[in-house]
């Protein structure tokens, strides 16, 4: 469900109403279209109980609506804006992470009322808009990872022009203003899901969550049509589907790293006459040390004549070639 | 084409700054008190380069000359590095700029003076050859128009024949250049067009570039190339045995005066960067692995395998071997 959240009531109250919401505590609404929470001025209330109701409800995502006040004159009132990046003023000091969102301008969020022209020109350089919580919102809700849009009206001008108007007596108009664009925003947002097509693609055998996990990553690179002839040429051979998947994964691999196969295969080459005569070769996982590591294990006498023939013919430099490049593809 | 413009207070009124403002256009002028109270203060994400540039005219404050990493340009000589510039107005998606500044904005420094004080007390210092790189952390030509710096970088370079600037660039912009020089450099980083086309967003077509390269040969430029960052297709030797042959016909690869060759490589920082901002690039077909130095790019045997391949088709141009080098490989 969608949680809708407000810094004062009086911006909340169409929305209540027109949501038909029924008070759930003293800050806390309920409808069928999700919940309303009133989150009061500041970013410190938000950041106290937002996270305890995303842990009580199952909440898909939130849209903050709010007004805020304009840094760059050339924003126009009662207009509402869709917030790009957002910001922290905290102690004077400009806060180093930010929180980006979907939106198209910027906001920052103010330790307190923008009341005079060296206030406002502090923060003009990073952003058109000034708030008082968007901030400690976005914080909470990228911690829970939930999706947040924010959308911000225009009430007025901060700096020395700020219009310290009574909230009380314009809240109406301005929750009538940010209701109507709520309204037409989940008409366009209706349309475009309606639009959209889902594609997946399904394997057909049943492999373990680790080649599941490798598979999910490959899948995403490779052709379809590539990969639906890999799996009819592998559901033809006689093989457990554990080792189909694995098959799969190798086919895939090769077909999206082809010089890396090469490499493999030439490294396989140059260290054969050693895993012929009982080595487990080991390379260096992400072959970037020219080293191999050789296990053995004895239990004759012709092991360890056969292991130190392999060794004797062994012949490092080849070895040594791939690493420095010297071969071709 | 900038969002707003910061001007530290000041240099407002200098002849530079003036001149910078007479040729941009911009939204807002904001007077600040110092660059480096909001640059880099706080996380600005990369991709707003697109629709909310920022410009900054500063003084650059603290080390203006820096000298290169390892196995940076070519070897026996000293090498630094002067900083002129942050950031770019081309996207190229493996910069690693994204993931150095914590902002896109440009920033242009007009102490000019104050860099080549500190290159020409190097220069007080040393018999031998020394490089000073621009373009390390921006486009050296891009914005050369704008900045109009290079009359005190000439008569410094006319005043000391051992000293040599590179101005590395992907840009065509070279009305603001005086002339060539026997210690100046204009180096210009290529790949084949497709790969331009696909992610050196914004910047100048392959076509363009080979004719700045072309003209300025003809003019009697020193043209260095740096064919970096190699990226990986599946038609990588036939892509650039072709876009070799194109670059051959713009100025003969034997008379280019040096070569560097580098493949796709990140910070670790850089590549998340990259990962959230490009996740659909071209540059994730391929495996990348952690590597020595900490950098991530492909393992070892590819790598040089890509290096050397690049390196003997360049050979058959009749190049001098020592022309070429093999960047950050050592
Ligand atoms: S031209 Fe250079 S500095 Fe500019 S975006 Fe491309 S790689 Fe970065």
């Amino acid at each position: 469900m969608a949680l809708y959240i407000f810094a004062h009531r009086g911006e909340a109250q169409t929305f209540i109403k027109n949501l038909r919401a029924t008070a759930l505590d003293k800050d806390l609404y309920q409808s069928n279209n999700g919940l309303i929470y009133i989150c009061s001025e500041g970013i410190y209330d938000v950041m106290c109980r937002l996270g305890s109701i995303l842990d009580k409800y199952q909440v898909s995502k939130v849209i903050n609506y709010g007004i805020a006040g304009a840094l760059n004159n050339k924003l126009k009132i009662n207009q509402v804006y869709s917030i790009r990046s957002i910001y922290l003023e905290n102690n004077n000091e400009i806060e180093f992470k930010s929180i980006t969102l979907n939106g198209d301008t910027d906001c920052i969020t103010a330790n307190k009322r923008v009341l005079d022209e060296s206030h406002k020109n502090k923060l003009l350089p990073i952003a058109d808009i000034v708030d008082r919580e968007i901030w400690g919102i976005a914080k909470v809700c990228q911690a829970y990872n939930i999706e947040l849009q924010s959308y911000k009206l225009i009430s007025d001008f901060a700096g020395a022009s700020t219009d310290c108007f009574d909230l009380k007596n314009t809240a109406q108009i301005f929750s009538d203003l940010m209701w109507n664009h709520f309204q037409a925003r989940e008409n366009l947002a209706t349309n475009e899901n309606n639009s959209r097509m889902i594609q997946s693609y399904e394997i057909p055998w049943d492999g373990t969550q680790y080649q599941k996990n490798i598979l999910d990553k490959l899948m995403k690179k490779i052709d379809k049509n590539q990969l639906e002839t890999f799996i009819q040429n592998i559901s033809e051979q006689n093989l457990a589907e554990k080792e189909k998947i694995n098959l799969l994964i190798e086919k895939i691999n090769n077909k999206l790293y082809p010089v890396q196969a090469k490499i493999k295969e030439k490294l396989k080459r140059e260290t054969k006459v050693l895993s012929d005569n009982g080595f487990q070769v080991i390379y260096d996982q992400k072959l970037e040390k020219k080293k191999i590591k050789l296990n053995l294990e004895v239990n004759s006498q012709k092991n360890i004549s056969d292991a130190i023939r392999a060794l004797e013919k062994f012949n490092y430099q080849s070895f040594n070639e791939i690493f420095e490049g010297n071969f071709d593809v | 084409m900038f969002n707003k413009v910061l001007i530290e207070k000041d240099i407002l009124n200098t002849k530079k700054t003036q001149s910078i403002l007479n040729k941009v256009k911009y939204q807002d002028l904001i007077e600040i008190d110092r660059y480096d109270e909001y640059f880099g203060k706080y996380k600005k994400p990369y991709l707003q380069k697109r629709e909310n540039l920022n410009l900054y005219i500063a003084k650059k404050k603290g080390n203006l000359i820096k000298e290169t990493p390892d196995a940076y340009g070519l070897s026996g000589d000293k090498h630094y590095y002067y900083i002129h510039q942050y950031n770019c107005i081309y996207e190229c998606e493996y910069c690693y700029l994204q993931g150095y500044f914590h902002s896109p904005d440009i920033v242009l420094f007009i102490n000019h003076d104050e860099i080549i004080n500190e290159m020409q007390k190097i220069m007080d210092q040393n018999q031998e050859r020394v490089w000073f790189h621009a373009g390390e952390f921006s486009d050296s030509l891009a914005l050369s128009h704008i900045t109009d710096e290079f009359a005190d970088y000439y008569a410094f370079l006319d005043k000391n024949p051992n000293a040599l600037i590179e101005l590395r660039t992907k840009s065509v912009n070279t009305k603001a250049l005086k002339g060539a020089r026997e210690n100046l450099y204009i180096t210009y980083s290529l790949s084949p067009q497709q790969k331009i086309k696909e992610i050196d967003l914004k910047t100048p077509s392959l076509k363009h570039r080979l004719s700045a390269i072309n003209k300025l040969y003809q003019e009697g430029y020193k043209i260095g190339i740096h064919l970096d960052p190699i990226i990986y297709n599946d038609d990588f030797k036939e892509n650039y045995q072709e876009f070799l042959d194109e670059l051959n016909t713009a100025i003969p690869i034997k008379e280019i005066q040096y070569i560097s060759i580098g493949v796709v490589r990140y910070t670790p920082n850089v590549w998340n960067e990259v990962k959230k901002n490009y996740p659909n690039s071209i540059m994730h077909k391929e495996e990348l692995v952690k590597t020595e130095g900490n950098l991530i790019r492909y393992n070892k045997p590819m790598r040089m395998w890509i290096l050397n391949t690049v390196e003997e088709m360049l050979y058959s141009y009749e190049i001098a071997k020592e022309k070429v080098y093999k960047c950050m490989e050592i």
